[in-house]
């Protein structure tokens, strides 16, 4: 076999993809431990790891432009490395997602008080973070089955999102709006990382099937 | 690589009709299990591919795959060799190629041939452009010549540079400029297709871009075929790619080219077929 | 890549630059050559001087002119290579017009057109063999066919025709080899870019091959004629004449005739107290014409050179 640095290159990439999209799922974990607990430490931590994340998303988008301008890849080794610009770009969004429902601070106990809509988030945030656990997976084993079965399951919270809203608009009382507002926030954080690890599910398909067809369905 | 089965054939993935692929022109060339021999030995087998009309189509592999034996066999120049012999069928306008009937040296004006080392004759660079048109009677001398000659050279993109010097010797010229008059030389005849093997190999990266741009140019009025080593010439210059391996007879020892896969270059390039296109266009195996 | 390469120093650079011993063995070599080219040149030089002594003296107390002028003669007061001359230089114009494009004709053949099978070896081998035949045996074919044989009427029998004729079969041999050569060393490049624009192959030939052959082939032809007109022994039995006889006028094509070489064998077996000097001046007139004959070819040759 030849160019063996290079394969070993394109090897390390994908490595380092895992271990991004690794510390974006602790991250995760902590948001699902701070919205079950409200602790303002918690919140700190995650603001901290995602500088973390940044930088990896940055030295890894850079290794992807020396690659391309080095070693002209072509058909797979293109799809590949064109693939792992995308999914750093989709890992670095959910961790700003992430981000997004920690930062809700001190106005958890708000949300917390209204206990229908709050169980509906932690439901939610159960289901997204699944979702995304099931992205890493497929990343980490190239697996085509698990790839489409992602790419599929893009509306795996609407359900879920339709009924937030109705409860949202029920609520009642003097800190209705703020609480409203706040969960608000919050579940359209978590429906989007469920969303974005579906997109992960369709490039990872696309990569794997050089299908047209697929990346059109990707766009849309 | 070998196959364990010398008898299974690996039927070459054609795709003719690609939904991305430019619309189907006509075709020039045609073969059908096109096989060349050089004597007992089989150089390249089973050759199936079809050539359409103003495309550029570029023949890649690894070395010995094959892919000079069958342009050769285009214009006829294998008849050179003496033991070279040729099996199958090639059709040019659905007229074969290799029947008694057909004149292999008026085969040679209408399909030129541009040499992977730049052959200019040793005359002037005048003389060189106006020897094939006066041995094909296209114009004997006077304005008529200085013509075809100027026009040749402009298609070639290399009249500005020796409109003034025309009567000095094509030997001075810089390898670049010398490929360039090879290539206004093998226009200067109005063939229909051009038959260019390696014609950057031997250049500098500057010379190599002006062919390229050249090529781009005239394939508007001609049909180029290009046998190219270099693998990101043949994606950024051709329409359609033909991808040659050898294959290795274990029994005797010899290895024999095939074509595996022909389709448009855009596939070839971003998802190609067959796993060996895709091992030899990421330059992970010969 | 197991093993660490050693740590390089200047000095060792230096010292392996500078510090190597002698090529004593290329230096024997060279001088050795030296030595083969200084015999040669002495040779040369020797056989000269051994001829121009009493020969110089001779042409200068005849006169060149006259000298050239003069028929065979018993007296060697009077005698002179006229006849010789005439000789010579009919049979090398011979030689030239026959022996020339038949063999070129015939190596164009044998390089461009014949396929390579037993036949084409075959004549090869014959040419190659022929070359090295010892000319006596071409003078008994002369004898044979020319002088003799069915060819005796269109020649005359012994005549300068028949010397010519038999030295162009002599120098045949060697042109066919030396142009075969010749037409073999153009570059296939160049032969390929003809037939890719649509040439015909006597078209590649006549345009591209011969006229990039053509100073070997002349060089070739020189050295064949230069041959051919120093042999001896075929002129003997083919007739030259080699005492007095009346004729061997330019244009004599059929009658009694003689050349150069077969006078200075005759004078030289003649007392040498009176011949001597005339048999060296013969020799140096020869050597003249011999001379003259290769540096026109020679001349020619570079013309053709230049071209290419």
């Amino acid at each position: 076999m030849v160019r063996q640095g290079f394969s070993a290159e394109l090897d390390q990439l994908r490595l380092q993809v895992e271990l991004m999209a690794v510390r974006v799922d602790q991250n995760l974990e902590r948001m699902k431990e701070f919205l079950a607990t409200g602790d303002i430490e918690v919140a700190s931590l995650t603001v901290a790891a995602d500088d973390g994340i940044d930088a990896m998303n940055l030295s890894l988008t850079e290794r992807c432009h020396e690659l391309l301008a080095r070693e002209a890849p072509v058909a797979s080794d293109l799809r590949f490395v064109m693939s792992v610009l995308r999914v750093l770009g989709e890992l670095e969004r959910v961790g700003d997602l992430a981000l997004r429902v920690v930062k809700v601070g001190g106005e958890w106990t708000l949300v917390r008080s209204y206990p229908t809509t709050y169980d509906i988030l932690v439901s939610m945030a159960d289901t997204s973070v699944e979702q995304f656990r099931r992205a890493l997976s497929a990343w980490s084993s190239q697996d085509l089955a698990l790839a489409d079965e992602l790419a599929r399951s893009g509306a795996v919270l609407d359900l879920a999102n339709g009924q937030l809203v109705r409860e949202l608009l029920e609520l009642e009382g003097p800190s209705a709006v703020p609480a409203a507002l706040h969960s608000l926030v919050i579940g359209k954080a978590l429906d989007r990382i469920a969303d974005h690890s579906a997109i992960i599910g369709s490039r990872l398909r696309y990569l794997l099937t050089g299908d047209p067809g697929h990346l059109a369905a990707e766009i849309r | 690589m070998t196959t364990s089965e010398p008898t299974i054939v690996q039927r070459p993935v054609v795709a003719e009709q690609s939904a991305a692929g430019p619309a189907n022109p006509a075709v020039v060339y045609e073969t059908n299990d096109l096989a060349v021999f050089y004597g007992a030995f089989k150089a390249v087998r089973d050759v199936n591919i079809n050539i359409h009309q103003h495309e550029i189509t570029a023949f890649i592999g690894p070395s010995g795959c094959g892919k000079t034996t069958v342009l050769r066999c285009f214009n006829r120049m294998n008849d050179l060799i003496d033991i070279a012999r040729v099996e199958g069928k090639l059709l040019y306008h659905g007229i074969d190629l290799y029947d008694r009937a057909v004149n292999p040296v008026e085969v040679r004006r209408r399909v030129g041939m541009v040499f992977q080392k730049p052959n200019p004759f040793p005359k002037s660079i005048y003389e060189n452009i106006a020897y094939g048109p006066r041995l094909a009677g296209l114009a004997k001398k006077g304005s008529a010549l200085d013509e075809i000659v100027e026009h040749s050279l402009r298609q070639a993109a290399l009249w500005d540079e020796v409109k003034d010097r025309l009567n000095d010797s094509a030997l001075g010229l810089s390898g670049g400029q010398q490929q360039r008059l090879c290539i206004g030389r093998a226009l200067a005849v109005n063939p229909e297709v051009v038959l260019m093997d390696e014609p950057c190999s031997a250049l500098d990266p500057i010379a190599t871009g002006r062919i390229e741009d050249l090529m781009e140019e005239i394939k508007k009025r001609y049909t180029i075929i290009i046998v190219t080593h270099n693998m990101q010439q043949a994606a950024r210059v051709s329409d359609r790619c033909a991808f040659f391996t050898t294959e290795v007879n274990e029994v005797s020892d010899t290895r024999t080219g095939m074509l595996v896969e022909y389709d448009t270059t855009d596939k070839m390039f971003s998802n190609p077929s067959d796993e060996r296109t895709e091992n030899y266009v990421t330059g992970r195996f010969g | 890549m197991a093993a660490t390469a050693p740590h390089i120093t200047t000095e060792m650079v230096q010292a392996r630059l500078k510090g190597q011993k002698a090529d004593v063995s290329g230096a024997i070599f060279k001088y050795l050559l030296w030595a083969c080219l200084g015999v040669v040149l002495i040779s040369l030089i020797a056989l000269i001087y051994s001829v121009s002594g009493e020969g110089l003296e001779k042409l200068n107390a005849r006169g060149l002119l006259n000298f050239m002028n003069a028929p065979f003669s018993i007296r060697p007061e009077r005698t002179g290579v006229y006849q010789g001359i005439v000789g010579t230089v009919t049979s090398a114009v011979i030689v030239a017009l026959v022996a020339f494009p038949l063999g070129v004709c015939a190596a164009i053949y044998l390089e461009e057109y014949a396929s390579d099978n037993w036949f084409t070896r075959l004549v090869d081998v014959v040419t190659r063999n022929l070359a090295g035949v010892p000319a006596v045996v071409y003078g008994l074919l002369g004898l044979a066919i020319f002088v003799r044989g069915p060819l005796e009427g269109l020649t005359g029998g012994r005549s300068v025709l028949s010397a010519g004729l038999t030295l162009a079969v002599l120098a045949l041999p060697i042109v066919i080899i030396t142009s075969a050569e010749a037409i073999r060393a153009v570059p296939q490049s160049l032969r390929e870019g003809g037939y890719g624009v649509g040439a015909t192959r006597w078209e590649v030939t006549r345009t591209l091959v011969l006229p990039n052959a053509l100073p070997a082939i002349l060089t070739g032809t020189i050295l064949a004629l230069a041959r051919a007109l120093g042999e001896a022994a075929p002129l003997l039995l083919v007739g030259a004449k080699d005492s007095v006889f009346s004729g061997g006028d330019w244009g004599d094509l059929r009658g009694d005739f003689t050349a150069l070489p077969s006078i200075i064998t005759d004078w030289s077996t003649r007392p040498a107290e009176n011949w001597n000097a005339s048999t060296q001046a013969a020799i140096l007139v020869t050597l003249a014409i011999v001379l003259g004959m290769n540096t026109v070819g020679i001349l020619l040759r570079n013309r053709f050179d230049k071209k290419k």
